[in-house]
Formats: structure tokens, C-alpha cells, sequence
């Protein structure tokens, strides 16, 4: 699997009390909402994403960190991110590269 | 327009605002107001005729108030570039620490602050009645200021405290005061904060300021019927800082 996701520049993940939480900003907010919860491992991609790994990657990384097999991990990435790419807080990269 | 500005000080930082009606400055009675400066170059805080016009009849309020309110979320932005939010709620001092009242418009917070300054007396001293601002310290340790934007029955202070309480309410049937896990309060928390989200920075004021509340201060969920023995169960309960 390969293929990246650009994250919408005006949306921060933080986490407040152990919990995380997609923020959007500025213009942004015109059509997204202003807060949106996800989980750990939902952070965790949200993150590498925004280090520019691809699915691959991600996957095989996280396969090893939430113990489980990189095909697993890689159609949760994948649902994980169709999710947010239909609300508008990732990009594909349409580019392959 | 020289007389229809000020420079005030909001949490220990400097602010200046202008205006464009007299009304407008009337309404920052509770801060101190200095002139400005001759020769000042700084920035000031303020709002174009056609947005507070605007704010005045979607809101149905006069001009000036329309002003005021649209100038309080200039301050809010202001502050959080800062290190400083601006927070939706009832705040008072007792015995040198400070409790916040949240909760959705209309839902007590000035009932239980009436209630609390009725039974106690000057023990519990008003910060700010609606929009107290707040600044994060070294090792997550909150401070609870006064701001000019005091809430319709105008209650000022002058006093800042330490954060040791935070109380989100719920009015109901019965009178019942617990606890929260800060993990329980977290969105409830960042959604009482009042700015714009104009940028990432406040963004990260905001949700550091929601951490280190719902990390160091106790927190509490608190069913009332908002009458004067829910007032006693709040504050006895604050006090010893466990259920009731």
C-alpha cells in the first residue's frame, strides 16, 4: 500500500486530560468543526501523517507498536483515514509519490 | 477620538482600546483606565461601526453594549497570542483561593454566586461574575483575574487567586455534588474558553490552559436545584473537596 495524506493546515491535534482532539482554526472553521475527538492510536497516525509518512510506514510501524499485523493496521489506517478525508481534515495525495 | 481611548491592564498585561461612542467606555467601569501615553505607538484593540452595528441587531442590544461585547472577544484573542484565556463563568475568592462557576448561559452560575455571597458573606469575594481571565504558571499552576466583562448583573472585583476549584453545573432536581476526572471534563472545559480560534498559538494557549486545569485543580459536577441549601452543598463541599 502506498500513498500519503495531507493534513488541512489550519486543523491541530491536542491533548487535553489524556484525551486528544482534532482543533480547527481560522478559516477553517467556515467548514469544518471546531472540535473533534479521536482516540490514542487515531493521534498516533495523525502525527506521523504530519511527518509525511506514507500508509506503508505507518502501518508497519504501528503493527509493531499496538501488536497486531501490518494488514490490520493498514485497513484501520485506511478507514481511519476515508473518515476524515469525507470531513475535510485530510488530503490524499493523488500524486503517488 | 483621543478621549475614546485607554489603556488598561487585563492579567497583569498591558491592553489598549478604542472606541467610537462615548457609551462604550461608560461600560469599562470596573478596570482602571489611564490615558494614553502622548507619542504611544503601540497596538489597540478595536471594532468597525458596521460589525458592532450588526452585532447590535442580531443581538437586539444598543450600539455601545454591541461595542463592548465585540471589543471583549478583540481582548479574548489578544490574550490568548498571551499566555492568557478568557474563560466563561462565575469566579470568586475564599479565604485566598479561587473557585469558578461554569455552565451554559442561564443555567445558575449567578444564582449559586448570589446565593454564596448571601449565606457567607464576605468570605466569598466576586472576581468576575461572567468572563474571568486566566494565566497558566510554571508547573500547570492556574490564576483566576477580573476583566471588564462582568456579566449582566455586573459583579467586579479587583482581586486575582489561585485556581483551587472548578465547578460545571447542572440544574436538576435534587442536590448533588461530585467529583470529575479531569479526563470526564476535558471537551466540557475547552468549549467554556471564549476566543476565536484564530490561530494555532491560541489554540495551544487554550488547550494548555484546559490541561492544566483538568490536571491540577479539582474538578466538579454539581446537580441543584438552585436554591439556598444547594448553596451550602456547594460550598461545604468545595471546601472539603469531595462529594456531598
Amino acid at each position: 500500500m502506498r500513498g500519503k495524506y495531507f493534513l488541512h493546515p489550519q486543523v491541530v491535534c491536542e491533548q487535553v486530560a489524556g484525551r486528544y482532539f482534532l482543533i480547527a482554526f481560522g478559516s477553517a472553521l467556515e467548514s469544518l468543526p471546531y472540535l473533534r475527538e479521536i482516540n490514542e492510536t487515531g493521534a498516533f497516525f495523525w502525527k506521523k501523517a504530519g511527518e509525511g509518512y506514507d500508509l506503508s510506514t505507518m502501518a508497519g510501524e504501528a503493527a509493531g507498536i499496538y501488536e497486531t499485523s501490518p494488514e490490520e493496521m493498514e485497513e484501520g489506517l485506511l478507514l481511519f483515514f476515508d473518515q476524515l478525508e469525507r470531513a475535510g481534515y485530510v488530503t490524499r495525495d493523488e500524486t503517488g509519490e | 477620538m483621543e478621549n475614546k481611548a485607554f489603556i488598561t491592564t487585563l492579567a497583569d498585561t498591558e491592553v489598549a482600546f478604542r472606541f467610537h461612542l462615548h457609551g462604550t467606555g461608560m461600560l469599562f467601569h470596573s478596570c482602571e483606565k489611564k490615558r494614553i501615553p502622548e507619542g504611544y505607538r503601540g497596538a489597540f484593540l478595536s471594532v468597525g461601526p458596521e460589525k458592532f452595528y450588526s452585532y447590535a441587531q442580531e443581538n437586539r442590544c444598543t450600539p455601545e453594549t454591541a461595542e463592548f461585547s465585540c471589543l471583549m472577544m478583540e481582548a479574548a484573542d489578544f490574550l490568548a497570542e498571551r499566555n492568557r484565556t478568557m474563560f466563561h463563568g462565575a469566579a470568586f475568592a475564599c479565604e485566598g483561593a479561587a473557585y469558578i462557576l461554569t455552565a451554559p448561559s442561564g443555567t445558575g452560575k449567578s444564582t449559586q454566586l448570589q446565593n454564596l455571597r448571601r449565606l457567607y458573606g464576605d468570605r466569598i469575594r466576586v472576581i468576575n461574575g461572567d468572563k474571568p481571565i486566566l494565566t497558566l504558571g510554571p508547573e500547570g499552576r492556574i490564576t483566576v483575574w477580573p476583566s471588564p466583562w462582568n456579566g449582566k448583573e455586573g459583579w467586579a472585583g479587583r482581586d486575582h487567586a489561585p485556581l483551587k476549584g472548578m465547578v460545571f453545573l447542572e440544574q436538576g432536581e435534587e442536590n448533588r455534588l461530585r467529583p470529575m476526572e479531569g479526563q470526564e471534563a476535558a471537551a466540557a472545559l475547552i468549549e467554556q474558553f471564549i476566543y476565536s480560534a484564530k490561530t494555532a498559538v491560541s489554540v495551544h494557549t487554550v488547550c494548555a490552559a484546559a490541561d492544566a486545569a483538568a490536571r491540577t485543580v479539582p474538578l466538579y459536577y454539581f446537580v441543584n436545584r438552585g436554591d439556598t441549601a444547594s448553596s451550602r452543598v456547594l460550598f461545604e463541599g468545595i471546601r472539603k473537596g469531595g462529594s456531598v
